[in-house]
């Protein structure tokens, strides 16, 4: 057989106090993979990396763990072949830069010359200069600096899966952007699977493979991050992964595949629907803000929607502004307006304004109830 | 005005503290017997401690009581808090709180207590009834004190350590004894001293034949008023300072530690 | 063999109770034996006839418990609960302002700790000492009073109620000082500066600020100063001599020269059962009023 995956995980739960905290859970992380597990707290996304890592154990009937073909429930972390970064890094105070990347080789009782040219490798791996940093305190360090030599300890060890927990979340936001780049190099050149929890999703589509969204326990979608951000599945999806306008109605009528669909307060749009949609469906759809613009009243052009609306209010995010529509309903709606070169005049909108929101009929998507 | 007053209130305080320990041991040295002169710098009464063989025993007792409480109620105490730290529940709670009950008991009640189990169980006073009765006072405080630290520590970096390839067992040797290392002095430290000053608890668990410091200096206070007693307090005073600043420059030194 | 080791831990670590068990034995059967048992123990005493050479015969009697109630003996308690009570209000009034102190300064902060930590540290014993060497007819005192002619007879201050609060105080400053000095430390500044800006100068912010968030160290603080006022024996018994008698010279009596140990057991039940009266009704008073003041 060709490469078994990685790690899998087939229908994991774990209970917390009655509640199920991790629901059901089933993935798979290919070999060499970068696989990001995002969502907000309370998601489960923490307990079920702590399960990957072996802390906790899913219920007894709460599904199984595979890592490279192995069956490893029931196994400690230190059964398992992989390597962990804490959030807080968990640098062991009481030992040097040094002593905290050769914790593990010492456990493997590699010889003392070995160790001592494996951990300078690893500093240099993390890009830390191995003469300044070698005998450091880890009190003495920034944290930038921890979180490498954090790294570099779990990476000598040469694991098979790397487990990161919210790495990045106690970083300067400069810092965070380079660390992210360097994570995802790291994932390349050494062929390392690396599995990683985030709440940030801007993090996990920069660095990851693949992205599994979580709720509530649950996985909501898993996939590239070109797929999760063009295709969202749920609203919760497309709403946490970057921005989404969502609109609601029912199915006036489909025909040649596009169903017409009219909102409560009276306003239709058109939206292309699979064969299981018929007339009296309640549908939802999710329609990203760089997917429409703003028009100045001209009435619909074909294969595009209008809704009638008055902008309430402009923000301006640097790369692009958001225009924040108010619809007939009283909802807002967010329009991008994209900033080109700095001296082309693409039209000024102003506040107060009546405008049209338009968008193509196919770049709504269809969301699961 | 509060802040003056505060200052007047500090200041009377720091005085009633300090005052009466910094002249007793400056009439130490005072030739006089009488204490409003001054005669001379002496040694004097220091040397006459040394030839009180009394006194030589009493302290030749104290430490042994002293030192064999301390590893008894250290060791009770250490595996004690270990369980305390790990675990949060009601139950350990409540655990707790019965554990640290005999801090709350006055002295008067804990000393006739024991007293009073050792003449129904037909044990005579002696050197061993005093350890077993320092050692219990001791471990309530040696329990505090390593759960003190215990729960100060980080408890991530036992995971860490599993993850690195060891074991319960080696993570605990490698990563938790040695942070926890500075409390467990510290533990130790505390219950010595507890066991060298104590005087009540020893009082009624003593018996006729053994006699720690503490007793001889209670005689001592009672009966004469040479100035002996005066050297032999001001000794303890001046190695009380010194072992405390020994002991604040020792934790300064691992105060990043945690 | 490092496979076995880690299925011992592995295992340890499946079953939390068997091991928290195993680590919490030894100190708890210490303690039932040594601490809960002799107890229980004085607790039968009371009820025991008297053995005339100290000790107790078989057989059961309510004569000793019923002599709890007599005027004389409630009297000594009383004194005793008044001065122990007395003895917390002014190291009170003391040690919160060295605590002020202590947390207000940068510079001299762990000299100053250091200052308070010492007599603590310091043998209660050898502190009563420096007490009488100071107040006694012959002591430095009066000695220098005399001799700058300001007295020509000594002035009675050891073996009077004052020696005896004013040692109480004295011994147990430290005790109420740490607690304090913990509270204040714990304190966020920003509170403080908040309610400035909120427009309450120096003493409100105290009263409405400051006070309110110590109050569970001045409770600790305060139980660590009355409880073993209350049960002391030595300070009453080296500066209060045979006038000031207290509870716990009333028991200690007992058990050597009155030789009556059934009374003496139920002296010192009394006392047990007063102090943790005391100790409830404090931390009642705590939890009640951190309730009302949880923002």
């Amino acid at each position: 057989m060709a490469d078994a995956p990685a790690l899998e995980l087939d229908r994991v739960s774990r209970r917390y106090k009655g509640v199920p905290a991790v629901d059901r859970v089933s993935l798979d992380v290919a070999s060499g993979e970068f696989f990001s597990l995002v969502g907000p707290s309370g998601s489960g996304k923490t307990t079920t990396l702590r399960m990957i890592a072996g802390f906790d154990d899913p219920e007894p009937d709460g599904g199984t763990i595979r890592m490279l073909g192995q069956v490893v429930n029931g196994r400690r972390p230190y059964q398992r072949p992989i390597g962990m970064v804490f959030q807080n890094y968990a640098l062991f105070p009481h030992l040097t830069v040094a002593g905290n990347i050769a914790f593990g080789l010492e456990e493997r009782r590699v010889p003392r010359e070995e160790i001592r040219r494996r951990v300078e490798r690893g500093l240099e791996l993390v890009r830390l200069d191995a003469a300044t940093f070698f005998s450091r305190r880890t009190t003495e360090l920034s944290g930038g600096q921890r979180q490498r030599v954090a790294l570099a300890r779990a990476l000598v060890l040469e694991p098979q899966i790397l487990l990161l927990d919210e790495p990045l979340a106690a970083l300067d936001p400069q810092l965070r952007v380079e660390m992210r780049l360097e994570l995802r190099e790291l994932n390349r050149r050494l062929g390392i699977t690396f599995v990683l929890v985030t709440h940030d999703q801007e993090e996990a589509l920069v660095m990851s493979d693949r992205v599994a969204v979580m709720s509530a326990g649950r996985i909501m979608q898993i996939g590239s991050p070109v797929e999760i951000y063009r295709h969202p599945r749920t609203a919760f999806v497309a709403e946490f992964i970057g921005n989404a306008n969502i609109y609601r109605g029912r199915v006036e009528g489909v025909s040649g595949g596009l169903a017409t669909v009219t909102q409560p307060d009276g306003q239709t749009w058109r939206v292309p629907v699979g064969p299981s949609v018929t007339a009296g469906d309640d549908v939802q759809v999710a329609v990203r803000p760089e997917w429409q613009e703003l028009t100045a009243g001209e009435r619909n052009g074909p294969g595009t929607n209008a809704l009638p609306g008055h902008i309430r209010e402009i923000n301006f995010l640097g790369e692009s502004s958001h225009a924040v529509v108010m619809l007939p309903d009283g909802r807002d709606v967010r329009v991008a307006l994209h900033h080109s070169a700095l001296s082309t005049g693409s039209r000024p909108w102003q506040c107060g304004e009546a405008v049209m929101v338009r968008w193509r009929f196919e770049d709504a998507q269809v969301l699961e109830r | 005005m509060t802040r003056r007053l505060t200052a007047i209130l500090a200041l009377i305080g720091y005085a009633a503290l300090l005052l009466p320990l910094l002249l007793l041991v400056a009439w130490s040295f005072n030739a006089s017997r009488s204490g409003a002169r001054w005669d001379g710098f002496t040694l004097d009464w220091y040397h006459r401690l040394l030839h009180r063989g009394d006194l030589l025993v009493a302290l030749r007792t104290s430490l042994v009581v002293g030192v064999t409480a301390t590893v008894v109620s250290t060791g009770l105490g250490t595996l004690a808090a270990l369980a305390l730290g790990r675990e949060r529940s009601r139950a350990m709670g409540a655990i707790e709180s019965m554990l640290v009950l005999p801090i709350v008991t006055p002295e008067v009640v804990a000393g006739i207590s024991l007293l009073v189990l050792f003449s129904a169980a037909g044990v005579h006073l002696g050197l061993a009834t005093v350890i077993i009765a320092h050692a219990t006072f001791c471990l309530p405080f040696t329990i505090l004190v390593v759960l003190a630290r215990l729960r100060g520590m980080d408890r991530t970096l036992e995971d860490a350590a599993l993850t690195l390839g060891a074991d319960e067992i080696t993570a605990f040797r490698r990563v938790t004894v040695p942070l926890l290392l500075p409390g467990i002095v510290a533990a130790a430290l505390l219950a010595f001293t507890l066991s060298f000053d104590d005087f009540i608890v020893t009082f009624f668990t003593a018996g006729p034949g053994t006699s720690t410091l503490p007793l001889v200096i209670y005689g001592m206070v009672r009966r004469t008023v040479e100035p002996t007693v005066n050297a032999l307090s001001a000794l303890l005073v001046i190695g009380t300072t010194l072992l405390l600043v020994v002991t604040q420059r020792w934790t300064g030194r691992h105060a990043g530690e945690a | 063999m490092t496979r076995l080791r880690s299925r011992v831990a592995a295992a340890l670590h499946r079953h939390p109770r068997i091991q928290a068990t195993a680590l919490l034995l030894p100190a708890g059967v210490w303690l039932a034996v040594f601490f809960a048992i002799p107890l229980a123990i004085m607790a039968t005493y009371a009820f025991r006839p008297r053995h005339i050479l100290g000790g107790v015969y078989p057989g059961w009697t309510t004569v000793h418990v019923a002599r709890l109630v007599e005027p004389l003996y409630l009297a000594v308690l009383g004194r005793s609960v008044v001065l122990s009570l007395l003895a917390t209000a002014l190291a009170l009034l003391v040690s919160y302002p060295i605590a002020l102190v202590i947390v207000r300064s940068t510079r001299w902060r762990s000299f100053l700790l250091f200052l308070v930590v010492l007599p603590f540290w310091t043998s209660f014993l050898v502190r009563t000492y420096a007490t009488i060497f100071l107040i006694r007819d012959t002591g430095l005192i009066n000695q220098v009073l005399q001799a700058i002619g300001v007295t020509h007879q000594p002035l009675r201050m050891l073996y009077t109620p004052g020696a005896v609060l004013f040692g109480l105080v004295t011994g147990f400053v430290p005790f109420m000082v740490l607690p304090i000095y913990a509270s204040l430390e714990k304190l966020d500044p920003a509170l403080l500066e908040a309610a400035e800006v909120l427009g309450a100068p120096e003493w409100r912010r105290f009263v409405r600020v400051i006070w309110p968030l110590t109050l569970p160290g001045v409770v600790v603080g305060s139980l660590l100063v009355f409880v073993p006022s209350l049960g002391s024996f030595l300070t009453s018994d080296l500066l209060g001599g045979a006038k000031v008698e207290l509870i716990g010279n009333l028991v200690q009596n007992q058990f050597t020269s009155a030789r009556n140990w059934p009374f003496g057991s139920a002296l010192s039940f009394l006392l047990l059962m007063v102090v943790m009266l005391g100790m409830l009704a404090q931390l009642r008073y705590t939890a009640a009023h951190a309730k009302g003041k949880t923002a």
